[in-house]
């Protein structure tokens, strides 16, 4: 069964903390929360358009890069600014996402509601695992993302 | 003269970059860079081999499965592990419809719009757009209001700023020739290409685990539970379902891609003669018949291997691994002999060492090392890999039904063999081996199921799981032919640990920059002679640069003579 809400973790865990959207989502994952499924999307691009679509709401973690951001502070992207595919996420996948939203609207199955949460990355070398100062945020990541998808759930009344 | 550039726009995926001299409306000259390094070989150093594909899966952003593939049968051939048939069977199966989403996800999101220009759509008459279809398959949703809907959906978008994911395209580029009504054919099966995706995915879901990343693979055969009495097992249940997504999957190809890719090539015939490149093509051939590791028996594949050389379809050379050997002369690595030798993949040297320009940079010094790629050479030959290679090798050796459905297009289009060696017949070479592969699914899942029904439900062999009863050394190498051409994993194995591991992927055959005697890769030699209507706007080079389904994202920045910007669009 599709869960309404879908938890949504981009980037290479081969590139250090570029992957730091996965590890997240795992995080998140651990939290157990009710009615949400959650997806290593890794780096696939479009190929996540069957994942996204059928969904009350999308959560993204991922890496980021915003102005005067510094390694380690958490962003959250407002639903236009991701659909928008603001230069802001950082991995593979930059544009990707945008365009997968955009391709599920324009396929008749619109997703209602998207926001993201990411992390400035302090490293981007490569290897496998993030930094231990990015793994030291993590968690502030994910109660971001737990206060965003449990204001999801309170909004939206999902038929049984 | 002027320097076109295609360079990445994002820096982490963005890695292709493209240089190309125009002189005269047309491309003298082009250069293929790669401009960002993974060195993702390290990583697998010290691991168990028998966990290597899973990190390997993680190398190529878009095409996991195929890494995981190579990897196993990489790991499998040095250890002389044979995976039982069942495994094999599920593998190829695998591996089939993930060529078939691949390729009809390329054709309709990706490449189409290189010829379709979505905003002339617009203008399309939905009775005449019905006409149209029906005219050339039939394909149920072909009524006038059918493309209305789609047309009035689309103008919406269009109209209220969002063009999404067409939002990068040269629409009015005097290059699109296809009338408004095969535009709004065209758009309308890019929608209901996205709905074939979001079913047919569920193929993986249910030969892969949790998507979408497979987790089933498993060195010495997989972890997919058969049991015709289990309800979380491949059983009669299963099997029903998969019958019912891979012909859902082959009607979708029969009445959609092919007729569309035909109606394209109608409008564009002289993109034949565009684009050829190399001439040289090499399959490594897959899909084994039995269950050997196709790296022990290659003469047992559905699709063939060989080597078809100087566009002579007269001859299919055989192909033999030990001849593959990499040069780095043009590619910022060293090597401990010296930077003109060529090695080979399992003795190969990952050694950084770039001398490129800082960053921010207009041209790369393409007479040094311009490029993170190898030059990957076969018996010191330049060769392209991918569809058109291996559709050649196929028709050059007497697969029956490539065979046929080549010879089926040929005539269709009234062209002669030699239109083949181009652009066109790249883009060609994917539908008929799309089309090849979506009826093979189905044949090999027959198989899978009588295989079943006669008792045998085996699907790992562990007796050579433990690495107590490994060699204190081996090597091996996996060969596979993944949706965008040839892929090699090399492993050396010591101590149960990985020693040493190199993979030599698609993109370097064809992507590679020049080897240290100056010879040009499949993308530059192809690139030659292209027309360019219009130096600002490059859509002749995405044409043949997209023809070989090149995995990345990319932008192109276009400069004038003296090195300005004078425009720069984001490609997809």
């Amino acid at each position: 069964m599709t869960a309404p809400f879908l938890v949504l973790g981009l980037g290479n865990e081969l590139f250090t903390d570029e992957g730091v959207g996965v590890v997240a989502a795992r995080a998140f994952a651990a939290r157990q929360i009710p009615e949400v499924d959650v997806v290593d999307g890794g780096t696939l691009g479009i190929a996540l358009l069957p994942t996204v679509v059928d969904r009350e709401a999308v959560l993204v973690f991922d890496a980021v890069v915003a102005d005067d951001a510094t390694p380690g502070e958490v962003v959250v992207l407002a639903d236009g600014e991701v659909r928008q595919g603001r230069r802001a996420l950082y991995s593979a996948h930059q544009l990707g996402i945008a365009e997968v939203l955009a391709a599920a609207d324009l396929a008749g199955a619109p997703v209602p509601r998207v926001a993201a949460v990411g992390m400035v990355p302090y490293s981007l070398d490569t290897g496998y695992g993030i930094s231990p100062e990015a793994s030291a945020r993590v968690e502030a990541m994910v109660d971001r993302g737990v206060e965003i998808v449990e204001r999801w759930r309170r909004e939206v009344t999902v038929d049984a | 003269m002027s320097r076109i550039v295609v360079d990445p726009i994002t820096r982490i995926e963005g890695h292709l970059r493209v240089e190309a001299e125009v002189d005269g409306g047309k491309i003298t000259d082009a250069w293929s860079s790669c401009t960002m390094w993974r060195g993702i070989e390290k990583i697998l150093n010290g691991r168990d081999p028998r966990d290597a594909w899973y990190f390997t899966q993680r190398i190529c952003g878009v095409c996991t499965t195929v890494h995981a593939m190579a990897s196993v049968r990489a790991v499998e051939n040095a250890l002389g592990i044979e995976p039982p048939l069942n495994a094999q069977l599920i593998r190829n199966l695998i591996q089939a419809s993930q060529f078939v989403h691949d390729h009809v996800v390329h054709f309709y999101h990706l490449h189409a719009l290189d010829w379709v220009d979505v905003v002339s759509a617009l203008d399309a008459d939905p009775a005449a757009t019905a006409d149209l279809a029906q005219s050339i398959s039939a394909y149920p949703r072909s009524s006038p209001t059918y493309f209305a809907a789609v047309r009035d959906r689309l103008a919406n978008f269009v109209s209220a700023g969002r063009l999404g994911p067409f939002t990068n395209g040269y629409w009015g580029h005097p290059a699109y020739r296809l009338p408004p009504e095969g535009n709004l054919l065209a758009v309308s099966h890019y929608l209901d290409a996205l709905e074939f995706q979001r079913k047919y995915v569920e193929i993986h879901a249910i030969l892969g685990g949790k998507n979408p990343h497979l987790q089933t693979y498993l060195v010495g055969g997989m972890a997919v539970p058969i049991d015709p009495n289990s309800q979380n097992a491949i059983n009669a249940g299963t099997i029903g379902r998969l019958r019912g997504l891979l012909q859902e999957g082959l009607d979708f190809v029969t009445q959609a891609y092919i007729p569309d890719l035909l109606l394209v090539a109608s409008f564009y015939e002289d993109w034949a003669g565009i684009g050829g490149g190399l001439g040289n093509y090499m399959s490594f051939g897959d899909f084994p018949l039995g269950n050997k590791n196709p790296s022990m028996d290659p003469d047992n594949l559905f699709l063939p291997r060989g080597i078809v050389l100087g566009k002579d379809l007269g001859t299919v050379h055989p192909m033999a691994p030990t001849k593959i050997a990499e040069y780095i002369s043009h590619s910022w690595y060293s090597y401990e002999e010296g930077d003109d030798v060529a090695l080979p993949p399992l003795e190969g040297e990952t050694t950084p060492n770039y001398t490129g320009p800082e960053p921010p940079y207009e041209f790369l010094d393409t007479d040094a090392k311009y490029s993170w790629l190898k030059s990957p050479r076969y018996d010191d030959t330049p060769v392209e890999v991918g569809p058109l290679a291996r559709m050649l090798v196929a028709y050059a050796s007497g697969h029956e039904r490539v065979v046929e459905l080549v010879d089926t297009v040929l005539t269709k289009l009234g062209v002669g063999a030699e239109a083949l060696f181009s652009t066109l017949g790249r883009t060609a070479a994917r539908g008929i081996e799309t089309q090849v592969l979506a009826e093979y699914s189905l044949a090999l899942l027959d198989t899978l199921a009588a295989n079943i029904a006669g008792g045998d439900l085996q699907i790992h062999n562990g007796e050579l799981w433990d690495p107590k009863t490994w060699p204190d050394e081996a090597s091996g190498f996996g060969m596979h032919e993944a949706p965008r051409g040839s892929l090699s994993h090399w492993v050396k194995i010591a101590g149960g640990k990985v020693a040493s591991y190199q993979a030599v992927v698609p993109s370097t055959w064809n992507a590679g920059p020049r080897d240290a005697n100056g010879r040009r890769g499949a993308y530059e030699a192809a690139l030659l002679d292209t027309p360019m209507a219009d130096p600002a706007q490059p859509l002749e080079i995405l044409r043949t640069v997209h023809s070989f389904d090149p995995c990345m994202a990319c932008a192109a920045h276009v400069l004038d003579k003296d090195g300005n910007p004078v425009v720069e669009v984001q490609v997809l």
